[in-house]
């Protein structure tokens, strides 16, 4: 009785010792070690393998003590099989046996041949969901006093299950402390990498930031530059809103055309240097060319100028050059976006010249948009122009149609009147008859009103008082009676023909200088007979009216003349 | 062919010569009468054939008229027109002088001034052949006409 208490007292204290070794210590393999250490001696064993292991992962240690070190340093490397052969549940993905001890029986172990022959003692347990152990004691002291293959006492059992539950709880708990260590390490890297992640979205966040303000000033100019028309206020624009959007201070865009010998410059942040001069921006475009490492001019070609600083330098730009992009619309149209430093002082990155490459491709569309609308301006210009002097031409035409019409009927009235005046002129015409007697009729009495030596239309006789008149035989009785003078009126030459005998010419022509020569003596008293009137002329009247002029109180016209003196046969002469 | 010659010269340029002959005295007989009119109207009334009332403008148109034919004659204008009024005028003026030769009538022609000859039966004769020539140019179309530039012309515009 007492032996079997002292045995029992010797157990716990070898318990109460080995769970006082195994508590301060928290590594797994030091666990092992410890527990072999001091296994061996309770239970009387010369030597001991303890193996913890993973079985998912095939994975473990393999301590072992008392064996020499070529079979220990072969066991760990066996491993891989002890795991297949003690652990054949190692698929079942933790879900293992649920007794946590089993002693297996060396004839119904599978891998036997794996550990050392003389191994008694085979115990296999679970730590946790995840780890197995195996624990290999033998050959027993105990053994070779009863002779091989003998078994452990109950007492020695029990404290070997006991032990065992030492071992499990204190692998358990450096497991556990090895997990949360290894979970605080994982949980320090997440950490790490969820601020490094946090960094980069920032960093992407700004990037984001940068690049949506960018793409509203691309979409804000987009908008405007669609109602631009002409190539130097989409330069002015765009390089206005490049300079925005990418928080540049300074830049310069230039549009060179070799056809028209052009430049179209806008300059912003810096004055221009002379570069809107033909020779100075083609040094600057050629070298954009050289610099962007291009062989050849492709229609709507943009690279990027390279190392921009260097190569544009000596170009007459007036700041320094941070970043170059050359372009070219065609052969002819070439041209460059040269943008200083940024405000912040930081390089443009990649996808901010990738996205100022994009936008320049996007500048020459709307140049060449706005180059074709000049050429169709000008296109509809001239169509114009072309209209209008066809309008002119065919109101020429159509001018110069009426002036023929008009006188190609002036042309046949012409020939008509021709014709007609050549067959007129051929024959008599009563017309021609009157025209030419009214022309000499209107002549004559024009004329006859401008001459100094006109002649009255009416006769002047009757224009005045007839003269007293006096039958023949009255004017003899008066002759004889009163002695009247007989004056004969006609001309000189009647006179000389035929007269009353004893008359006097006195005509109205040559009235004053006979007068003076004949009748200058007569007396005012005298009667005076005046004969000599025709149905042409009136001359006795002419020549009464005279004489009554110079006061003659009596005169006197024969009635028809000499022709009834010489009817009633009163005396004439010769 | 000298038929055809002979025709010509006693037809067409005979008629030349009596256009240029008659234009010309007639031409020639109206410048004094216009100039002074008052004068040719006591020649005209001294024809006693013409009433009081129309002597004066007489005096005034009848030169004018010849002055006008005789023109035209010249010029070759209305050849026949003007070749039948002065050849008109020429019976009227040798009905005048028939008339104041019966007449007696002591007067002058009064053909070219009023100092011409006495009228005699020679003025008769020489006013016939004035009338004759005028038949003469009036039957026989002459060249040289102004009024032949028409046809001329016409020609040219029709080619």
């Amino acid at each position: 009785m007492r032996t079997e208490l002292e045995r029992k007292r010797l157990s716990l204290r070898v318990l109460l010792e080995t769970a006082q070794e195994l508590a301060g210590i928290l590594q797994p393999r030091k666990i092992m070690e410890t527990f072999l250490l001091t296994a061996m001696g309770p239970i009387g064993a010369m030597r001991g393998v303890a193996v913890l292991a993973r079985p998912a992962g095939c994975e473990g240690m393999v301590l072992s003590r008392g064996l020499p070190p070529a079979e220990a340093e072969a066991l760990e490397q066996r491993l891989p099989d002890i795991c297949d052969a003690y652990f054949p549940y190692r698929d079942l993905d933790g879900d293992f046996p649920s007794s946590k001890i089993r002693v297996i029986r060396r004839d119904q172990a599978g891998g036997d041949s794996l550990l050392p022959r003389d191994m008694d003692i085979l115990l296999c347990f679970n730590v946790d969901e995840s780890h197995c152990g195996l624990l290999a004691l033998g050959p027993l002291l105990s053994a070779d006093e009863a002779g091989a293959g003998a078994e452990l006492e109950s007492d020695a059992s029990t404290l070997l299950h006991s032990l065992l539950h030492l071992l499990i709880g204190a692998l358990r708990g450096a497991l556990a402390v090895s997990n949360i260590r290894q979970l605080s390490v994982d949980l320090g890297r997440k950490n790490d990498r969820l601020t490094e992640a946090l960094a980069s979205s920032h960093a992407v966040q700004r990037g984001l930031d940068r690049r949506v303000h960018q793409l509203a000033a691309v979409n804000e100019l987009a908008a405007e530059m669609a109602h631009l028309r002409e190539v130097q206020g989409i330069l002015d624009r765009f390089l206005l809103t490049m300079l925005g959007a990418f928080s540049v201070g300074s830049g310069l865009v230039l549009l060179l055309d070799r056809a028209a010998h052009g430049v179209d410059l806008a300059v912003r942040g810096a004055p221009d240097t002379g570069l809107s001069g033909y020779a100075a921006a083609d040094v600057l475009v050629y070298k954009s060319f050289t610099a962007s490492g291009g062989r050849s001019v492709a229609p709507l070609t943009v690279e990027p100028v390279g190392d921009p600083a260097a190569s544009l330098a000596g170009s007459g730009l007036p700041f320094e050059a941070a970043c170059a992009i050359y372009f070219a619309l065609d052969r002819d149209v070439q041209g460059v976006l040269v943008l200083g430093e940024t405000i912040s002082g930081e390089a443009l990155e990649d996808d901010d010249v990738q996205m100022l490459r994009a936008q320049v491709g996007t500048l020459l569309g709307y140049v060449q948009g706005a180059r074709h609308l000049a050429t169709i301006t000008a296109l509809n210009e001239n169509l114009t122009r072309q209209n209008e002097e066809l309008t002119r031409t065919v109101t020429a035409l159509t001018e110069a149609r009426q002036t023929i019409d008009l006188l190609e009927r002036a042309g046949e009235r012409v020939r008509s009147f021709l014709r007609t005046e050549g067959q007129r002129s051929r024959r008599f015409s009563w017309l021609d008859c009157g025209v030419i007697l009214v022309a000499a009729m209107l002549l004559g009495f024009l004329f006859n009103l401008a001459s100094p030596n006109g002649v009255p239309l009416v006769p002047e006789h009757l224009r005045r008082p007839p003269a007293q008149t006096i039958t023949a035989q009255k004017a003899r009785e008066l002759q004889q009676s009163e002695g009247a003078l007989l004056v004969d009126a006609r001309p000189q030459a009647f006179f000389d023909q035929q007269r009353v005998r004893g008359a006097t010419n006195l005509t109205p022509a040559l009235f004053d200088m006979m007068y003076l020569m004949r009748f200058a003596q007569v007396p005012l008293s005298t009667p005076l007979i005046i004969y000599g009137g025709n149905i042409s002329r009136r001359w006795d009247e002419d020549v009464a009216a005279k004489l009554m002029a110079r006061e003659h109180e009596r005169v006197l016209v024969l009635e028809e003349g000499l022709t009834a003196w010489a009817a009633r046969g009163y005396p004439v002469e010769p | 062919m000298r038929r055809n010659i002979w025709r010509d010269v006693l037809g067409r340029w005979l008629a030349l010569a009596f256009r240029f002959y008659l234009g010309g005295v007639f031409v020639y007989a109206s410048v004094y009468k216009i100039g002074y009119a008052a004068e040719f109207a006591e020649t005209i009334a001294s024809y006693q054939l013409v009433p009081a009332l129309a002597v004066n403008a007489f005096a005034l148109a009848l030169p004018w008229l010849e002055l006008i034919c005789g023109a035209m004659l010249v010029a070759g204008v209305r050849v026949r027109t003007v070749s039948a009024m002065l050849g008109a005028l020429l019976a009227v003026f040798s009905v005048a002088v028939v008339v104041n030769l019966l007449r007696d009538t002591p007067i002058d022609c009064g053909c070219f001034s009023t100092l011409d000859e006495r009228m005699t039966w020679l003025t008769l004769v020489r006013d016939l052949t004035w009338l004759a020539m005028t038949i003469h140019v009036f039957f026989f179309d002459s060249p040289l006409a102004l009024e032949r530039r028409y046809q001329s012309t016409l020609k040219e515009i029709e080619t």
